[in-house]
């Protein structure tokens, strides 16, 4: 008999909200009160995200963030800043004894992304792992992923770039010169790449991030032996994601001056 | 007299790790690490900079002192390394403040 999993599947959301969802279903995976999910979703502005480890200043231009209307959500994953834009992104909640959580931090990602390779493969786009948590096409990045463990739950989520613009990014994201390691801005972004470099861009966004959800459900469902049942919040976690978008993610102290805890 | 330093390094194969401190009389007395990198459980990083108070910045104690820490926690670092920290703390260049 399989394992059944949650599969909810996400249309295009405010961030604060998709940050506060992921942390609502951790916590009732935590409690026992769900089975292990997977999200896909998207996000329905331009919409930036920083690690857990990141000050907010150091990382982005906050003049241009709030002159274009560019919401700046701290996570309570670590990782790099992010401007979610032309993406999809995954997440995944199960607790720390099932086996894809065993092993260390590096084994798990390897774990977790193997699907979503293995997804973006079957649309045509062959790329692979590359330590800590990124993947890569041709030596650029397309994918990007972050990990937390807490209250007895591994929550993974990250973005399957679909288009990106380098120009449109930079204006947002501060690149460190410690980073890029002597090279400039443009070789900076030519590092970043996306699903429709490989497929043209031709390619119509809309019907292909349904392919792209779709694959990515047939590969975690195949790639683990699992059902996925569709779901949705439930009553309690819509609550819950409600109530933490409020104290965290839409919250300054939070976001910026990193003043609360989670 | 409180003196501000700040630094940031990127070890190969690492993560972009940053950090900010004051120093009196050759101790750091507060301290603050950021950076794209990992760190599980994410509240170690309290516990970790707690730590750093009150060492001095120099690049050997300061790896020792966070092996023996980091061993003796359930702190585990991703795209991190004591080494890296303590080089950062040592290299760092005086701000403005």
């Amino acid at each position: 008999m399989k394992e059944t999993w949650r599969l909810i599947e996400d249309a295009a959301l405010p961030g604060p909200w998709n940050m506060a969802a992921d942390f609502a279903l951790m916590k009732s995976v935590s409690r026992g009160e769900s089975r292990p999910v997977l999200r896909i979703y998207r996000w329905e502005r331009p919409s930036i995200t920083i690690g857990y480890f990141q000050e907010a200043a150091d990382e982005l231009y906050m003049d241009a963030c709030a002159a274009q209307g560019v919401p700046v959500i701290r996570r309570i994953t670590g990782g790099g800043a992010v401007l979610h834009d032309s993406e999809i992104t995954y997440s995944v909640s199960l607790p720390l004894t099932h086996p894809l959580a065993f092993g260390t931090v590096l084994d798990s990602y390897k774990k977790l992304l193997a699907p979503v390779i293995r997804a973006l493969g079957l649309l045509g786009v062959e790329c692979e792992y590359q330590p800590v948590n990124d993947l890569v096409a041709r030596g650029k990045k397309i994918s990007g992923s972050a990990q937390t463990r807490r209250d007895g739950v591994l929550l993974q989520h990250g973005t399957i770039l679909l288009d990106v613009d380098p120009d449109k990014m930079f204006r947002f994201l501060r690149v460190s010169r410690e980073k890029i390691e002597g090279k400039n801005l443009e070789q900076a972004s030519s590092r970043v790449t996306s699903m429709k470099a490989f497929l043209g861009p031709t390619v119509n966004e809309e019907p292909f991030a349904g392919e792209l959800y779709a694959a990515l459900a047939r590969c975690f469902g195949d790639g683990f032996s699992i059902r996925l049942n569709d779901s949705r919040l439930t009553p309690r976690e819509h609550e819950e994601a409600l109530s933490i978008a409020h104290r965290l993610f839409e919250n300054p102290e939070w976001n910026i001056t990193r003043s609360i805890k989670p | 007299m409180l003196r501000w330093r700040a630094g940031t390094i990127k070890a190969p194969g690492e993560k972009l790790l940053r950090v900010r401190f004051a120093e009196e009389e050759g101790r750091i007395v507060n301290i603050a690490i950021s950076g794209d990198f990992f760190m599980h459980p994410e509240d170690g990083i309290e516990r970790l900079q707690d730590m750093l108070a009150g060492l001095p910045p120099d690049e050997k104690i300061i790896a020792e002192n966070l092996k023996i820490f980091i061993s003796g926690s359930t702190i585990e670092l991703v795209g991190i390394s004591a080494e890296s920290i303590a080089r950062v703390i040592a290299t760092a260049q005086a701000m403005e403040r």
